[in-house]
């Protein structure tokens, strides 16, 4: 028998359509063992990957000198995140020994203290109403909740800069305008609709599937697993009874069948004439998928760092607007007005305006609690103050998931002014972020 | 496809009912949101639910029976549920035979699944009309 099985796994794999691939691992199952065929049939006609999109803001906003982030997005976490700077961990400009020993201490005295907690309106309510974060009605009755989100830190300072050396307070606010990635927006709705109807027509196909391969199957293999094709019909009578006894016998013993390899062609041959159909529903998923990571989003904010004593105080109010430029590839602009308050010399206004692109190296996933992709970025700001000289600044960062909820942003930036980033030219920030609401839902 | 298959019982691929002596089918779908999305279609008449079709839908648990009325009864109908996991990533899915009071006499499958968004599956068995 086990050679006669072996023989039939061979078989298989020479026939190499979309039966082979199954020769890897058969499952014993009919339902798992069918449904591998039907998936190695689309493997091989190289169906599109999950991919896409942009990812929210989880890092500490850029109106903290420190933060990793040069550029805001649109839109924060689903739920509610923290931010820490450890940062920054190396002054690349300094790299004379002798400098270098000082600017780490410098740098790390300036990171040092800052960092923050974004949460949505959406995870207080859920929070206080004791209710699952995804749970289906009450993630639908407040869509709008996850618009509005707000942020608490703690922004270090240095008296040149800041006026004060002591931890300024972070207070944050920000409104989504337009949320076009949000599953209650109207793209995300004709999206879920696209795809219910499209499910519809899959499910429709893979019943026919399984009723013609049922049969198929049986009438070969009937009644002791010896397959081939062209058996005699079996007595309409009988049929039910015979058939019956025949899946109750080999339904979890698949891998007993000895199927021929006309037997093969032909199962082969039903699968591909159901490709089509698995095929357009695939296409139709990504192509959605990708509408719905990409929709537009447009956010106002105001952020205030507040600084003890004789400390200066940031006020910025801003503008954030992303758009999915292709599949893996988003485009974020913001545009603020900075106002700095100081206590012993005169205020000045100005304005800022910043932009990035952000590269998903890995596939993001649309659920909520789903994994944060590995992301690259090239961000650049341009920021005009009174009494001050233009300060240009441009960032490369690497945003590394080490698990669910838990990032590590590692940014490089360069100004053309000191003052920007303290006593240097350019340093390396490394960072830590923590999406709390998805560790939790993990953890339950 | 592709979406991680955990069965608790495992699909028998014919499943009997005594229709005659009161015996349906009773279906439960749970999800953990935010947007199930699923069809069950069967091979005699075609769609028989969506997800929409239920009131209040979007919910955790969509529930049907199947056979309890006497035009549902067709020899070796095959019945399919299709997940969808586009914006919900886990579905349990249980199905047990009922007597005709309500009560279970038997589960005849009980699966849990995990996919990514662009993940579907397909869950099919053959009813058997005793």
């Amino acid at each position: 028998m086990k050679l006669l099985i072996r023989t039939c796994h061979v078989a298989v794999v020479l026939l190499c359509t979309a039966v082979p691939c199954i020769g890897q691992s058969v499952p014993s199952n009919f339902s798992e063992w069918l449904n591998q065929l039907v998936q190695a049939a689309l493997d091989k006609a190289k169906v599109l990957e999950n991919g896409k999109g942009s990812s929210r803001q989880k890092e500490t906003p850029s109106g903290d000198d420190r933060s990793v982030s040069l550029v805001d997005q649109s839109s924060s976490t689903d739920f509610l995140s923290t931010a820490v700077q450890l940062v920054p961990v190396s002054n690349i400009s300094g790299l004379a020994a002798g400098q270098q020993t000082g600017s780490m201490a410098d740098a790390s005295r300036q990171g040092s203290g800052s960092g923050s907690v974004t949460v949505t309106g959406y995870s207080l309510l859920a929070a206080l109403s004791k209710r699952s974060l995804t749970d289906p009605t009450f993630y639908k009755e407040h869509t709008n909740a996850r618009r509005v989100s707000f942020t608490l830190g703690t922004a270090a300072s240095d008296v040149a800069t800041d006026g004060t050396s002591k931890v300024g307070t972070i207070v944050g606010l920000k409104l989504a305008v337009i949320n076009g990635r949000d599953l209650y927006s109207t793209t995300g709705r004709m999206a879920a609709t696209e795809v219910q109807r499209a499910n519809t027509a899959r499910t429709q196909i893979a019943n026919a599937l399984f009723d013609r391969m049922q049969r198929l199957i049986f009438e070969a293999c009937q009644p002791d697993g010896h397959c081939e094709l062209g058996k005699p019909p079996i007595d309409q009578v009988l049929y039910v009874a015979a058939f019956t006894n025949f899946w109750i016998r080999f339904n979890d013993h698949m891998n007993d069948l000895m199927l021929s390899a006309a037997l093969l062609k032909e199962i082969d041959s039903l699968v591909q004439q159901a490709l089509p159909g698995y095929e357009s529903y695939q296409k139709l998923v990504q192509e959605v998928y990708d509408k719905v990571r990409n929709g537009r989003q447009l956010a106002i904010s105001y952020q205030v760092v507040k600084r003890p004593d004789n400390g200066n105080n940031d006020h910025r109010a801003e503008a954030s607007f992303d758009y999915g430029l292709t599949d893996r590839i988003t485009w974020t602009w913001n545009a603020s007005f900075d106002y700095k308050d100081r206590k012993q010399l005169p205020d000045s206004r100005g304005g800022r305006i910043a932009t990035e692109f952000k590269g998903n190296v890995t596939p993001e996933s649309l659920i909520p609690l789903g994994r944060a992709p590995v992301t690259l970025s090239f961000s650049g700001e341009a920021k005009w103050m009174e009494m001050t000289k233009p300060q240009y600044t441009f960032q490369a960062k690497l945003s590394i998931p080490l698990g669910t909820g838990l990032d590590l942003p590692i940014a490089y930036r360069f100004a053309n002014r000191r003052v920007q980033i303290g006593q240097n030219d350019s340093e390396a920030r490394l960072g830590l972020t923590v999406d709390v609401g998805r560790l939790v839902q993990l953890l339950k | 496809m592709a979406a991680k298959r955990t069965p608790k019982t495992n699909n028998p691929g014919v499943v009997p009912v005594s229709t005659s002596t009161g015996e349906f089918l009773h279906f439960a779908l749970t999800a953990g949101g935010p947007v199930p999305i699923f069809s069950f279609v069967s091979s005699v008449k075609g769609t028989l639910w969506e997800a929409t079709d239920f009131p209040g839908h979007p919910k955790t648990l969509y529930e049907w029976d199947h056979l309890r009325n006497p035009s549902d009864i067709q020899q070796m109908e095959v019945l399919t549920l299709g997940l969808a996991f586009f914006s919900n990533a886990d579905y349990t899915y249980k199905v047990q035979v009922m007597d005709k009071t309500g009560n279970p006499l038997r589960t005849v499958l009980e699966i849990s699944y995990n996919g990514k968004p662009t993940d579907s599956y397909d869950e099919s068995f053959r009813v058997i009309i005793q």
